[in-house]
């Protein structure tokens, strides 16, 4: 921003004040981004950053807002953009939205306002479809009347724009991390019927991989705990849901493990071990496929399984 | 005996068979049963040599009646312990892996115990066991031993996802030699039974799916599986025989066209046993594997066809470079081509770009001229592809000449595989080390022709080092240091100022 601002008056926040630059704290949910979304159109602002507030790091001349989640504001926010874009451009956003890069959440802000931008801006009269598409009787792309197909199109595609590209890279590297958990997470078979894993993934992915993992194991009640995002994964046979644990004290209080767990796990370490080929040996290859930060959660690399409520990173 | 110790001895003697994959076919979880299938498959583990680990690849047994040369199971080979799993025990360790995310499923191959009939009637009543016993719905993945009756493998077929035959060798004559117990047509009859059972289920299923009245239908109570969703393999093994890069594609194509073949695996010979009717080296050749491989590729999803990957006169793969450039540099007048005008064939015959590249242009380029910076955001390896491409009518390959030759050098990348793996044991000519002393000839050489310089050098050496020698011949294989002292003392003194 070249021109100064004024922040907009809040009813009981601090005087309004010039500045340079603006920058959106949001709580770190989804929710909280699409509401922080969601204020910058209510207050007619263009933040520069929007950020997580663990992740602030204010830059000179800045002036840092935290934006409260409203639910409302945030399915507002979905519906709106899901509305305009389609459902397609809206995974893209939500697994961007996941990763842990910095910025992610500014390439998802500036992607969801370009979004909604293409679809105010679009000029039915010169368009070919005109004769035949519903968008062109909503000229002024107002939300809840109809869609134009065209922006539907070019926010999937248009890979070479500067506000495209980085959404499509990270919604990208989130998938692979998406993928690294479906291979290298380990179950370990707790008294009681419990099965357990635990996880270090670089994005919050735990949410994506419940699907396939309460499908798949569907009479198995199993807990994935991810360490590094302080969250977890439960199933207990019908329906799964997510539960933040205490940041400060991430123990558990878990059964121990079954009795059957140790013998598995030494066979599966001897099984590993058996099967690779020695005149074949390349390190390197194993440690591009299967990277080494996995590898204190695998139970074929560990030498005896650790500690069950092992604190977090 | 128990069951981990069962489980390393017939590991440790299938690991030599390469395939394991687990994609072909998809399949949902269904409510009380245990598992899904993944259409691509997901690979849970590493190996240490790099390979995939994604499904328990185990022997029922490794008692064999067999005495292939190349096999480390062979009857004659005396000192290898033998056991056999109880189907029972594979089926629960196979759950109890699976539970625990582990592996896709189970790859089960055999050793021919009494005879084949007999051997995968074992295999039926494990695979019986886990799939009724268990429900379990995971990836199965079948070796059908040849010599086995059709009715066995139409029972096997119905069990497992993926069925495969072994081709063993790429030809007859070394089928003879080295494997005299197997015949060409013992492997090719149960190929073309389950080509055959594959299309006539399909043809089947299809059939009945046609809805021919107006009233809704009735769905089936129990469903009945599908024989081999994920059609069938086969292996051969590479350097055992003498057959060239020219003949082993030609029959893979021939595989893939008539048996319709889902994967053919290449496998570098590995020596495991002293035997005078096979190679005597003790390298394994990975490069000329990884080649294979990399043609295979260009057949099964670029399109091409196998007489333009290989061809009779050059009957082996060009080791420096990948046949896909390698095809590019003999087909220069196609080239370069044009990234926002060419079509989706096209741009994926240019080296650097792949499958995934070529579709993201043909994405991106619907909304925007690509240029150079594009290009290589979209994840295009430009490095290579920009001496094959022009971005918005501009070359950007400029700097070295669009011939054969000069291409050549820049896109000659010896397959870098490992740097301490066993793969650096190779020698490599011209290759330098960081920890070995480099005499280049050059440097060996007193510079300049003056006076100075000749005074410097002693008579003999001045006449010996006269004419430089190649820069390869100097840097030698890695056998030690003797090597290179050795050449240092019979060549002249060094100047001071050289490092030791």
């Amino acid at each position: 921003m070249s021109t100064p601002r004024r922040a907009a008056p809040h009813p009981d926040g601090p005087p309004p004040e010039v500045y340079d630059e603006l920058a959106y704290l949001y709580d770190g949910t989804l929710e909280g981004l699409f509401s922080a979304i969601f204020a910058s159109y209510e207050r007619h602002e263009d933040p520069t950053d929007v950020l997580a507030a663990r992740d602030l790091q204010v830059r000179l001349g800045q002036h840092a807002v935290f934006i409260d989640t409203d639910l409302g504001h945030a399915e507002r926010v979905r519906a709106g953009f899901r509305h305009a874009c389609g459902p397609r451009a809206l995974s893209y956003a939500k697994r961007a939205a996941l990763s842990d890069e910095p910025g992610a959440a500014t390439a998802v802000y500036r992607y969801v306002r370009h979004g909604m931008t293409l679809n105010a801006r679009r000029n039915c009269a010169s368009c070919a479809r005109r004769g035949r598409c519903d968008g062109a009787r909503n000229p002024a792309g107002r939300p809840g009347a109809a869609p134009c197909p065209k922006v539907r199109g070019s926010l999937m595609s248009d890979l070479s724009h500067p506000v495209v590209g980085p959404v499509f890279g990270l919604a990208r590297s989130v998938s692979t991390e998406q993928e690294h958990l479906l291979q290298f997470i380990r179950f370990e078979h707790l008294e009681g019927g419990l099965w357990y894993a635990r996880c270090n993934p670089k994005a919050n992915v735990v949410p994506l991989v419940m699907d396939h993992f309460a499908s798949r194991f569907n009479t198995q009640p199993f807990i994935i705990y991810d360490e590094v995002h302080h969250m977890a994964g439960v199933y207990e046979g019908r329906g799964w849901t997510l539960a933040r644990t205490d940041a400060d004290s991430p123990e558990l209080s878990l059964p121990d493990r079954a009795a059957d767990e140790a013998t598995m796990q030494r066979a599966w370490r001897r099984f590993y071990h058996a099967v690779s080929v020695e005149s074949r040996y390349n390190p390197e290859l194993r440690r591009h496929l299967m990277p080494k930060r996995f590898w204190r959660n695998l139970t074929e690399m560990q030498e005896e399984p650790p500690g069950l409520a092992r604190t977090g990173s | 005996m128990d069951v981990a110790e069962k489980l390393e001895i017939l590991t440790d003697a299938a690991k030599y068979d390469v395939a394991c994959t687990s994609s072909g076919v998809s399949r949902g979880a269904k409510a009380g049963s245990l598992g899904s299938v993944a259409q691509g498959g997901i690979c849970h583990s590493f190996a240490a040599d790099g390979r995939c680990i994604t499904l328990l690849k185990v022997l029922m047994t490794n008692v064999c009646v067999c005495d292939c040369a190349y096999c480390v199971n062979r009857a004659s080979n005396e000192e290898v312990v033998r056991t056999a799993f109880r189907p029972r025990e594979l089926a629960d360790l196979t759950i109890g892996f699976y539970r625990r995310n582990y592996i896709e499923g189970l790859f089960l191959s055999s050793g021919v115990i009494r005879n084949a009939d007999f051997t995968t009637e074992l295999m039926i009543e494990t695979l019986e066991i886990l799939r009724h016993e268990h429900r379990f719905r995971g990836y199965i993945h079948a070796k059908a031993v040849p010599g086995t009756s059709p009715e066995l493998i139409e029972r096997l077929g119905h069990l497992a996802d993926r069925l495969s035959v072994n081709l063993g060798l790429p030809s007859a004559e070394s089928l003879r030699l080295l494997a005299p117990d197997k015949s060409k047509a013992d492997i090719l009859a149960p190929m073309r039974q389950i080509r055959d059972a594959m299309a006539e289920d399909a043809d089947t299923r299809a059939l009945v799916r046609k809805r021919l009245t107006y009233l809704t239908p009735v769905a089936p109570k129990r469903k009945d599986r599908a024989f081999a969703p994920a059609g069938q393999s086969t292996q051969m093994i590479v350097g055992a025989s003498p057959e060239t890069d020219y003949h082993i594609l030609n029959l893979a194509a021939s595989l893939y066209r008539s048996i319709s073949m889902k994967r053919v695996f290449f496998s570098a010979y590995l020596p495991v046993n002293d035997d005078r009717r096979l190679p005597a080296t003790d390298a394994v050749q990975l490069d000329r594997e990884h080649r294979l491989y990399q043609a295979d590729w260009l057949l099964r999803f670029y399109g091409f066809d196998v007489n333009e990957v290989i061809d009779a006169d050059a009957p082996f793969l060009d080791p420096q470079v990948d046949p896909k450039a390698n095809w590019a540099l003999n087909h220069l007048d196609r080239f370069p081509v044009e990234v926002n005008t060419a079509p989706y064939e096209e741009l994926v015959r240019v080296p650097g770009i792949g499958v995934r590249g070529a579709k993201l242009i043909i994405r991106a380029r619907r909304h925007a001229t690509l240029r150079e910076d594009a290009l290589r955001k979209l994840g295009v390896a430009y490095k290579r592809a920009r001496y094959f491409v022009t971005c918005d009518g501009r070359y950007a390959g400029a700097g070295v000449d669009f011939t054969r030759e000069a291409l050549r050098a820049q896109l000659a990348a010896p397959i870098d595989g490992g740097r301490h793996g066993r793969r650096a044991d190779r020698a490599l000519p011209g290759q330098m080390s960081l920890f070995e002393s480099v005499d280049t000839p050059e440097k060996r050489i007193p510079r300049g022709t003056g006076p100075r310089a000749i005074l410097d050098r002693p008579a003999a050496a001045a006449a010996s080092s006269a004419t430089p020698r190649p820069k390869g011949a100097a840097a030698g294989p890695h056998d030690g240091h003797g090597h290179t002292r050795a050449a240092r003392t019979a060549g002249a003194p060094l100047p001071e100022r050289r490092p030791a």
